[in-house]
């Protein structure tokens, strides 16, 4: 037996004081004078003995009901409940996995420990069991059984569900399950809950909590590839007390910008009103404390708030997107602020060297690539310098960032430059455009790439010698041999088959990153994808700003086939009606592309989910579907939030059930049991059985003091009354 | 123990007069009607005029209403001999601490006063009185006999000699009321005010045999029944060999067991003996030594003036 509040212990002691007044009291005979005999009568020694008896006996009493209540205060709890488990057959654990279970304080991690708690319960257990889940109600009840090893494992599948418990529910579930599977004979029913009803702030707190780790794990999986990933939106979700107005700012898309190009912060608002005229909200953007942007919004669901904003200077930015609005009795004002640091990177150099000058100036790919990617644009971080390809030998390489090659056939190409630029870590990009020798630019290859390339082996333009008038590719090859080096893990082969018009590719260091054809139509991205989906990131030695330029490329840079059809003067296939001079929109939602009426981020989005990160929502959707979160939390739709924000009914008492109630509710054969776990279930004990036991206490005491009453009325003489 | 009535009694008293019953036979005028007529200034009744009656005294008015001779006789005012006779047996000694000090009277007293102490301040505010008011006061104290006799005189240096006695009062005797009454009515011949102070623990019937004496010799009769609280209610706890103060006879017993039927027979004792004296035209005043004095003079003079009234 342990006590949940030890201190009154101390108070022990005053069960001495009955002793010490008998004492003190002790029947001596005393010895008086008195005036006159005559109206005394003497008593008998039996009737003497018979009260000094009566005195014990009240003493006897006395110091019981000061121990009870003593013992009551100090509210009792029995600890040996997991030995006396062994003594029935058949036990339903049931486990709370709501919402408020998967709360953290600390170290502590409550979830984890009940679930360590039922294991240890189930080893205890003789015969079978069976472990179900409740949160809204009964979710899951596997069958009984008494493979031990079938039902840990069950326990250790328990995931945390967004539901609000409701024990209540659940546990009348149970009941007309059990009466239902006609399960008969006597049950102990465990239930592990931290017996608390979900309420806003204790889910903002855990939301809070879970996202952060969210996001740390998205920064080591960030360091680790060496990727800039933004950490998911964090959602804070505001009880606005009314009942009324639930609303939140998501998170801003990215965290990574660049000077000299128009930023695009995009906030997500989360909202929700029942009102047929939501409210209007102001939306802000606060840079390093000096409001940027402000955005007029309605709270009446899900949406972006886009802001663009230039960075003048690289550097670390205190952004913050703040929420104004204008909602009565917001307990939780705070919470209207997203803040986020904003990294701003310097703009990147690009060199293009470009093999057929004389269409540059006209609408060759250089022209187009810099009118597409460059200042002309706004949101490209990227700004171009065009050369001649037979010049790069005279040009400092040293002072861009990346060199890309286009339309270079192959000869003319300075190996010598390239090398050592690309050796001390400078990116090489190549354009193959209609114009190359597959074999220089094999030759080039393996000497950037630093691996024997043929036809066997690993990366190789195999078809050079089929190259037809207009230098067009029938096949790309591109391929390792495991055996050669054992830390690239080619996963597929890749062939494009169908006709295109040009690639590009892309390396850093001597490492092939991606490779980008800009073939007409989207075949050319498969080819795209298909290598990058080919490698892990933290397979690449990336260091310095390569990994966000790569991160912007790809989000930014992710246009093959409007490429390819304005490059050939033409429209493209499908005949989208772009022309050169034109700005190209930018898709920034691969998402939303389909090939063959398949969703790529879907098909290779969610198996390699760095490669791809910020600003892609539906990617965020997979992520949390993972996670068994409601996808209506991410959802477009206006939605309430599965959250019972608008009531603050505090924690279940187990007075709301009664343990008199369960006991009919299971018809007075089953038994619901609280194990005892001080850390743990503290609370629930003091609330629950640690009050059962004091009140058992209380009430002896109070029989007593009843008992103690009747003998002082009834078998002892009054001690002094008036006349 | 120095007899001191204290101011706050004192100037009580001075207010208080207390009247005799019947008509006494005294020597000087004072506060009571005497038996004779005299010369006062308050009318008494005619009676037809006789041969050697002073003519100053025919009522000529009623003459000329009549015809015929009256007298007018006025009533005589006179004043009374009183005696304070003192139980000082040793019962009389007991106390149980129950007594009250700081009252008003009482100031000197300590909390175990005995009802021996608690009857001589009762009876030296009474004897202050009736000096005060002229008339004589004596003072016999008894125990199984009459132990000491002062006759009455009614100037204020008898009040000190009272007070003196009074003051080395101690207990002593076993009480025999038979005896010390027959004595005392022997001593004391002519009619005046008996002021009796006792606890009267005898049987009833022998109080009452003794003393119905006095008012057949048509004395008036006080009796200030003098009793502890604790001797009317018992209630001590324990258990508790009781030594009786008279007989020195021993008794072990516990009072909460007993208390009931000892409150019974007291009150029975109580009943008996009041009834058994008023019967007689006794006057009966039961006090407790609790009782502040100035109230229990009080009280006692204010049921002295209804039953005169």
């Amino acid at each position: 037996m342990t006590f949940l509040n030890p201190i009154f212990l101390f108070f022990l002691p005053l069960g001495a004081i009955p002793v010490l007044l008998h004492l003190l009291n002790k029947d001596k005979i005393k010895k008086k004078e008195f005036s006159t005999l005559r109206f005394l009568t003497p008593a008998t020694r039996k009737t003497l003995k018979r009260f000094k008896f009566l005195e014990i006996l009240l003493l006897v009493v006395r110091i019981f009901i000061i121990l009870l209540i003593t013992l009551g205060f100090s509210r009792p709890v029995w600890k040996g409940h997991i030995k006396d488990q062994k003594k029935t057959v058949s036990r339903i654990i049931l486990i709370d996995n709501s919402y408020t279970m998967g709360y953290k304080k600390g170290e502590g991690d409550i979830f984890e420990s009940t679930k360590e708690l039922a294991i240890k319960t189930v080893n205890n257990t003789k015969g079978a069991v069976a472990v179900g889940t409740i949160n809204k109600g009964l979710k899951k009840l596997t069958l009984f059984t008494a493979d031990k090893s079938e039902i840990i494992q069950a326990i250790n599948s328990i995931e945390l569900s967004e539901e609000v418990a409701d024990i209540p529910v659940a546990l009348k579930e149970l009941g007309s399950r059990l009466r239902l599977l006609n399960y008969g004979g006597h049950y102990k029913v465990l239930l592990f809950s931290d017996f608390k009803k979900s309420n806003s702030e204790k889910r903002v707190l855990f939301e809070r909590a879970e996202r952060a780790e969210r996001a740390e794990n998205f920064s080591r999986k960030s360091e680790r590839s060496g990727m800039p990933v933004s950490p998911p939106p964090a959602v804070f979700l505001i009880d606005t007390n009314d009942g009324v107005y639930n609303k939140a700012v998501a998170g801003v898309d990215q965290k990574s910008y660049f000077t000299g190009a128009e930023s695009v912060i995009r906030a997500d608002i989360y909202s929700y009103s029942p009102s047929y005229s939501p409210s209007p909200a102001g939306v802000s953007l606060i840079i390093d404390g000096v409001k940027r942007n402000t955005r007029q919004i309605t709270l009446d669901g899900r949406g972006p708030v886009t802001f663009k904003y230039q960075f003048n200077r690289p550097g670390t930015y205190r952004g913050e997107i703040k929420l104004n609005a204008p909602i009565k009795s917001d307990r939780i004002s705070l919470d209207n602020s997203y803040y986020f640091n904003a990294e701003v990177y310097p703009r990147l150099n690009v060199l293009l060297a470009d093999g057929e000058p004389g269409y540059t100036l006209t609408g060759g790919e250089s022209y187009f690539i810099s009118k597409v990617l460059g200042s002309g644009n706004l949101q490209i971080p990227l700004k171009f310098r065009v050369i001649d390809s037979s010049q790069l030998s005279l040009v400092s390489l040293k002072e861009y960032d990346l060199v890309f090659l286009v339309n270079v056939a192959g000869k003319d190409i300075d190996n010598k430059s390239l090398l050592s630029y690309s050796a001390a870590g400078g990116g090489v990009g190549i354009f193959s455009g209609d114009n190359i020798n597959a074999g220089d630019y094999n030759r080039l290859l393996k000497a950037l790439i630093g691996i024997e390339i043929s036809h066997d082996g690993v990366v190789e333009f195999n078809d050079a010698a089929n190259i037809k008038a207009g230098n067009e590719f029938k096949d790309v090859f591109f391929k390792r041999d495991r055996s050669k080096r054992k830390s690239v893990n080619v996963k597929k082969y890749i062939k494009v088959e169908d006709e295109y018009s040009g690639s590009a590719s892309l390396f850093f260091g001597d490492i092939p990153v991606l490779w980008l054809s800009s073939g007409n139509g989207y075949r050319g991205r498969g080819a795209f994808f298909s290598l990058t989906a080919s490698r892990e990131w933290s397979d690449f030695p990336l260091k310095g700003d390569y990994p966000v330029f790569i991160d912007t490329l790809i989000r930014y840079l992710y246009l093959p086939g409007n490429l390819s059809g304005n490059l050939s003067g033409k429209e493209s296939k499908e005949n989208r009606g772009y022309r050169i001079g034109d700005t190209l929109p930018v898709v920034d939602d691969p998402g939303k592309l389909t090939v063959n009426g398949d969703n790529l981020s879907e098909k290779l989005l969610n198996k390699y989910p760095v490669a791809v990160s910020a600003g892609n929502y539906s990617f965020y959707d997979n992520i949390l579907s993972e996670k068994s979160l409601s996808e209506n939390n991410f959802s477009s739709e206006k939605k309430i939030i599965p959250v019972n924000l608008n009531t603050d009914s505090g924690d279940y008492r187990l007075e709301e059930i009664g343990v008199n109630g369960l006991k009919k509710l299971f018809r007075g054969y089953n038994y619901v049991y609280l194990p005892y776990s001080k850390d743990l279930y503290g609370d629930i004990i003091r609330t629950t059985s640690g009050r059962q036991k004091s009140v058992s206490f209380f009430a002896a005491a109070f029989i007593l003091l009843l008992f103690e009453e009747i003998i002082r009325k009834k078998f002892l003489p009054k001690k002094q009354t008036n006349a | 123990m120095s007899i001191n009535l204290g101011p706050a009694l004192l100037k009580k008293l001075a207010t208080m007069t207390l009247r005799a019953r019947y008509a006494a036979e005294g020597s000087i005028a004072g506060l009571h009607q005497s038996p004779l007529k005299g010369s006062s200034l308050e009318f008494s009744q005619h009676r037809p005029y006789s041969y050697g009656d002073e003519l100053k005294h025919l009522d000529w008015k009623v003459y000329g209403r009549t015809n015929k001779f009256y007298v007018k006789q006025f009533r005589e005012e006179t004043n009374i001999r009183g005696y304070c006779l003192i139980d000082r047996s040793n019962s009389m000694g007991y106390s149980s601490g129950a007594g009250r000090s700081g009252q008003s009277g009482l100031s000197d007293l300590s909390d175990k006063v005995s009802k021996l102490e608690y009857a001589s301040y009762l009876s030296a505010a009474i004897s202050y009185l009736m000096i005060k008011q002229g008339d004589s006061v004596g003072m016999l104290t008894f125990g199984g006999d009459i132990d000491d006799y002062i006759p009455p005189r009614n100037f204020k240096a008898h009040l000190q000699f009272i007070l003196q006695k009074l003051d080395n009062l101690k207990p002593a005797g076993k009480t025999d009321f038979k005896k010390v009454f027959k004595s005392a009515g022997k001593q004391i011949k002519k009619r005046g005010l008996f002021i009796i102070f006792s606890d009267l623990l005898e049987e009833p019937q022998t109080v009452i045999k003794a003393l119905k004496y006095f008012p057949y010799m048509k004395n008036d009769v006080i009796v200030f029944h003098i009793l502890d609280k604790e001797e009317i209610e018992l209630s001590s706890g324990g258990t508790i060999e009781y030594k009786d103060m008279e007989t020195g006879r021993k008794i072990l017993t516990r009072p909460d067991i007993i208390r009931p039927d000892y409150r019974r027979r007291f009150k029975d004792y109580l009943e008996e003996l009041e009834t058994g004296l008023r019967a007689h035209t006794i006057d009966y005043h039961l006090v407790t030594t609790d009782t502040a004095l100035d109230n229990a003079i009080s009280g006692f003079m204010a049921k002295r003036k209804k039953l005169i009234s």
